[in-house]
């Protein structure tokens, strides 16, 4: 095989690069300068703070506080240093913990109290999961899931692990089946194993699959869809994680809908799918109050038909996003991409019947996740907006106008008005989350915001 | 000679080069003319300092990484900010290069972030292995490891690349 040509391809692309006039380097340096010396002030007034409260504070001697990432002299990895210090190495090593890098890849929760964070202390570390029992006040470390490469070097995609919150106590994660933590189990096709904690975490065993479909899930349980196992073609189906016996089983009876994905609910009761219908192929709601047992429909009769099916691969939903959460009021947006016009009717009936919710604003547009994000999120492609429907059922989604973003609000079925939930940072895309009856759960970079109304929020401590 | 002087005298020298190995290492071509133009600011905020570099290229190069590292720490948001409207997103992709040029770049994108680095520091910015290795803060056996490991899967991948259809992967949620 022959091998690539470095040097061509440097050549090719230095001879296609623009480099702007060295007068813009100036005018960034001068940026770079503001930013120190502000840093610098900012810095010698924590340190009055810190003196008068008795607090201490570290400084470079050649200034103020540097702040992580800017490069201060040759070789530096952008942290501060001191006389006596080993002199850093060029770049700094990859697994090393660093506060400003530090980022919750994914979190959950079950209810107001039991919370869950999967938390990253630099982009190549390992994974801790962190537990809380009392609403995001204390945390303790579970276990932590390595970042290190398979024996063949290669790396194991980045959406392999996940976490999904059956319960207070009930956790499944999937992972990769070469993680140095576990056993060696009987991996999927991707290289992924499933495993079950019932006690917070502390304690974990292979969830296994077995091929008996179930009724539906148990008190203890839920329901999870197909990221756990597709069909030969890749079609999707749900299955029921049963705590007790630590496996995970298909249903039984199936939504009947084509194309179908899981909504998330927080009650395991209570499953929400949507897809499109068998006959009129026109987009659908299917919804299950038993567990998965059995399923009523609701058809949206004068949205698009689905784009025709292509056997070779599954056809994509990429226009409705569905959001409940007392599993009564519910909410759904259409999105076409093309005029990026937008559609959002309401149920209170439990997604029996829909009708049209008022509209946007003038001069408002949705926001909608990217298709990669939505995928690495949540498994399958498409795009997403991002709205929750309050505790007093009213619906609440994020829009974007003169590319400033801001919540709008919408009560009754009325039109949509910008509202502003107290407590909440400005939004970035995340989508909130009903986690329990009364329970909100919003995560923005390393910090996560719990509500009970999802009007007013309050911020957890850091896991 | 002066340190602005010094710095702009490295930005005429170094710039196109430099831009090309973080190509190669981010994948994306205005993140990598943004992340060097980055390193230059720097370099040119403290004039002084630059004076008293021995490797100017290198220096700028360890500079422009660690830029391009803690950008990427922030990449999880990065792609919600994208559709706030708050941030344009490019597709990374420079349509000047051939084909084949650019198949190189999505090869490279599919080994692991120090695998690249590796590849990056000694076929690009032409290290030897020993240089590569200091650098990196790893054996020379460790380097030899990874670039022979890294030169067959690019092997493999660019070959795949030009004849079979790639198997697409499904995902569902």
């Amino acid at each position: 095989m022959p091998e690539p040509d470095f040097h061509r391809w440097r050549d090719d692309v230095a001879g296609i690069v623009s480099q702007p006039g060295f007068a813009t380097v100036e005018q960034r340096a001068r940026r770079i300068r503001t930013r120190q010396r502000a840093a610098a002030a900012a810095g010698a007034l924590a340190v009055v703070v810190l003196l008068v409260s008795g607090g201490t504070a570290v400084l470079n001697l050649s200034g103020g506080p540097t702040p992580v990432g800017v490069g201060t002299s040759p070789g530096a990895s952008g942290r501060d240093t001191r006389p006596g210090d080993p002199a850093p190495s060029p770049i700094p090593p990859w697994q090393d913990p660093d506060p400003a890098a530090r980022y919750i890849q994914a979190a959950g929760a079950s209810g107001p109290d039991h919370l869950y964070a999967l938390v990253r202390d630099c982009p190549d570390c390992g994974q801790r999961l962190m537990a809380s029992e009392d609403g995001g006040r204390t945390w303790q470390p579970r276990r932590t899931f390595a970042a290190g490469p398979r024996p063949n070097g290669t790396y194991p995609p980045s959406d392999m692990l996940l976490m999904t919150v059956v319960g207070p106590r009930t956790v499944v994660v999937r992972l990769p089946a070469d993680d140095a933590a576990t056993p060696s189990p009987v991996a999927d096709e991707r290289g992924a194993i499933w495993q079950l904690t019932v006690d917070g975490g502390r304690t974990w065993k292979n969830l296994a699959r077995v091929d008996t479909a179930v009724p539906g899930a148990p008190d203890d349980g839920k329901i999870v869809d197909c990221l756990i196992g597709t069909e030969p073609g890749g079609a999707c189906r749900l299955f029921a994680v049963l705590p007790a016996t630590g496996q995970v089983a298909p249903l039984a009876n199936q939504p009947p809908l084509l194309e179908y994905h899981l909504l998330p609910t927080w009650d395991g009761k209570a499953v929400w799918v949507q897809g499109y219908d068998p006959a009129s192929h026109r987009p659908a709601v299917a919804v299950s109050r038993d567990g998965g047992r059995s399923w009523t429909t609701g058809i949206f009769d004068t949205e698009a038909q689905m784009p025709k099916i292509d056997a070779a691969k599954p056809a994509q939903l990429e226009q409705l996003s569905v959001v409940t959460a007392d599993a009564r009021t519910a909410y759904a947006v259409f999105f076409t991409h093309g005029t990026r016009s937008s559609r959002v009717y309401r149920s209170t009936d439990g997604g029996r019947t829909w009708a049209r919710n008022g509209a946007l604003p003038p001069g408002w547009d949705l926001v909608v996740q990217h298709r990669d994000t939505y995928k690495a999120l949540y498994g399958h492609t498409g795009v997403s907006s991002i709205s929750f429907v309050t505790g007093d059922g009213a619906h609440v989604l994020l829009g974007t106008r003169d590319g400033k973003a801001g919540y709008l609000g919408s009560r009754s079925g009325g039109a949509y008005t910008p509202v502003k939930p107290a407590g909440l940072p400005d939004p970035d895309g995340a989508q909130p989350e009903v986690v329990g009856d009364r329970a909100y759960l919003y995560q923005d970079g390393d910090r996560l915001y719990l509500s009970a109304d999802g009007l007013r929020w309050r911020p957890a401590s850091r896991p | 000679m002066d340190g602005v002087a010094a710095v702009e005298q490295a930005y005429q020298a170094y710039y196109r080069r430099l831009v090309g190995q973080l190509y190669a290492l981010t994948g994306d071509l205005p993140e990598a003319q943004d992340v060097v133009h980055e390193a230059y600011a720097r370099a040119l905020a403290r004039p002084g300092h630059f004076l008293e570099v021995r490797d100017a290229e290198s220096w700028l190069r360890t500079v422009a990484m660690n830029v391009a590292r803690s950008r990427f720490r922030r990449r999880w948001v990065f792609d919600r900010l994208v559709k706030t409207g708050r941030v344009e997103r490019s597709d990374g992709t420079a349509p000047e290069l051939s084909p084949d040029r650019i198949a190189l770049v999505t090869a490279l994108r599919t080994l692991p972030r120090k695998a690249r680095e590796t590849v990056v520091l000694h076929h690009l910015a032409d290290l030897p292995v020993e240089q590569v290795a200091t650098t990196l803060g790893v054996s020379v056996g460790t380097v030899k490891s990874r670039l022979s490991r890294a030169r067959t899967a690019l092997a493999r991948h660019l070959a795949d690349d030009q004849g079979a259809s790639r198997r697409e992967e499904v995902g569902h949620a």
